[in-house]
């Protein structure tokens, strides 16, 4: 193959069997392969994320002014720290297998692979929302709240011009942090035959043994650049927003 | 779900006990050989000649960024052409072993590199020139004062991301690995490959990484209380 069918093919998949497509589920999803479908399943595992990680750290949460005060027993921070503690000591590879053959083996239940790969991720990636969203909520302290009220802002005003800024920048460069690792991770999907760019470049390359080096290079250096342009942005704005949250 | 078939039965048990032990195995080479490379590389990157500095943030920039599954296909299948090019010689069976545990701990390092360096880099610029007005020499103020404090900050961040290596080790599934040497990943796969039952080898493996992950915290929790690592960073927590 010429170079530029390599990084066509590789960008936006193979071309799709219409008759192995899945009416039953949306179709969109199941038609995207290569680099598109990457994409797609970072983004949707980044809302799906963003969802459970929001859940599990509300569920976490206990006010400031509640910590000083002795233990006591919250079922509901227990089950929420469980979870996520549960999540986190799985690999992404077995969570995305799991993902993949539980929904038949239990409930004889056909989803198409792009789907269940995005509730794996989505899984994976709320874990590890929910500790940087508990650190958003408690990074503004009862005092600079109490001072804005004091200095006549409305507790709207306090939740909008105090609360969302100070938290946006602690969370920004770790949530663009997580955003790399479930891009890079969605590299484990070749081993459910999930058509993303990983999948893809096995297959080109293994269809053709010449093309091994080029193939694979080419991928690799596909997601180390979208991975360090990612990272090169949260480091940036973490330079723009140095010293700006604490004061 | 048929564990009694797939799980518990006479061959398959025996090959994720194996696998289990595998992971143990892979998982300390691998964390040896990331601490090996990666603390130095964070020390220098830290104090090393501005040349070094420059060329070990490459290094740091280009193994964290780097996916792990497109990384290990890669030298995987391209060495052996690159190694039969350079020495003329096919490369030995079994070489994909090697191989897989030296990129993950390379994957490893580069993390590992950012954790010290961030460890040395929390100190207070004074506490060097309070030391050296003390009359304390070079060697005494990073041995003394820099090594202790980078440690007991960076200990629970490496520990973190050793447990995260060893939940790592487990892609060796998409590599052509002699199968006795496999994890417990690989062999679920492996009795998956023999009778199309994916989930309850699955279900076995998940457990083995919850109990590996739950004993490594512990064993991490118990280090972080030891005496000579409380200071003050760790009354809170």
């Amino acid at each position: 193959m010429t170079p530029p069918e390599i990084l066509r093919t590789l960008v936006f998949g193979f071309p799709v069997i219409k008759e192995c497509l899945d009416t039953a589920w949306p179709i969109f999803i199941q038609s995207l392969g290569g680099l598109m479908l990457s994409f797609f399943i970072t983004i949707g595992s980044l809302i799906g994320g963003a969802i459970l990680g929001m859940i599990l750290a509300l569920m976490r949460f206990t006010p400031v002014e509640e910590q000083a005060k002795r233990f006591r027993f919250r079922p509901v921070v227990l089950i929420g720290s469980s979870v996520e503690w549960f999540i986190r000591g799985l690999p992404i590879m077995i969570i995305v297998l799991l993902f993949n053959y539980l929904p038949f083996a239990l409930f004889k239940l056909r989803v198409p692979g792009a789907i269940l790969a995005v509730g794996a991720f989505s899984l994976y990636g709320g874990a590890y929302f929910s500790g940087v969203f508990l650190g958003g909520l408690r990074c503004v302290s009862s005092d600079l709240r109490n001072a804005s009220r004091v200095l006549g802002l409305s507790s709207l005003q306090t939740l909008i011009h105090i609360r969302i800024p100070i938290a946006v920048r602690t969370m920004l460069p770790a949530l663009l942090g997580i955003t790399v690792t479930l891009f890079k991770d969605s590299s484990v999907l070749v081993v459910v035959a999930v058509p993303e760019l990983m999948y893809t470049a096995r297959q080109m390359a293994f269809s053709s043994p010449s093309d091994y080096a080029p193939v694979l290079g080419t991928t690799l250096l596909l997601y180390w650049i979208i991975a360090t342009m990612i990272s090169g942005l949260a480091r940036l704005l973490e330079q723009h927003w140095d010293g700006a949250v604490s004061r | 779900m048929n564990f009694n078939n797939y799980v518990f039965a006479a061959p398959y048990f025996g090959w994720l006990l194996r696998g289990a032990a595998n992971t143990v195995m892979i998982s300390a080479m691998t964390a040896t050989l990331a601490l090996l490379v990666g603390i130095p590389v964070g020390i220098l990157r830290q104090m090393a000649p501005a040349f070094v500095r420059v060329v070990l943030a490459g290094f740091i920039t280009l193994f964290r960024n780097m996916p792990l599954v497109p990384f290990l296909l890669f030298s995987v299948f391209v060495a052996p052409d690159f190694f039969l090019q350079c020495t003329g010689k096919a490369i030995p069976i079994g070489f994909e072993y090697w191989l897989f545990i030296v990129c993950v701990a390379l994957n490893a390092s580069g993390y590992i590199a950012d954790i010290v360096r961030s460890g040395l880099r929390s100190i207070p610029e004074g506490q060097v020139q309070a030391g050296r007005v003390l009359g304390l020499s070079p060697r005494q103020v990073i041995f003394r004062i820099l090594v202790p404090q980078a440690v007991r900050i960076s200990t629970p961040a490496l520990g973190t991301r050793l447990i995260h290596t060893m939940k790592n080790t487990s892609v060796a599934m998409v590599l052509p690995i002699v199968v006795d040497s496999l994890d417990v990943a690989g062999q679920g796969a492996r009795i998956a490959g023999e009778c199309f039952a994916w989930a309850e080898p699955l279900v076995f493996a998940a457990g083995t990484y919850l109990v590996f992950s739950l004993m490594l915290e512990a064993l991490l929790w118990y280090i972080c209380r030891n005496p000579l690592l409380t200071g003050r960073e760790y009354d809170a927590a």
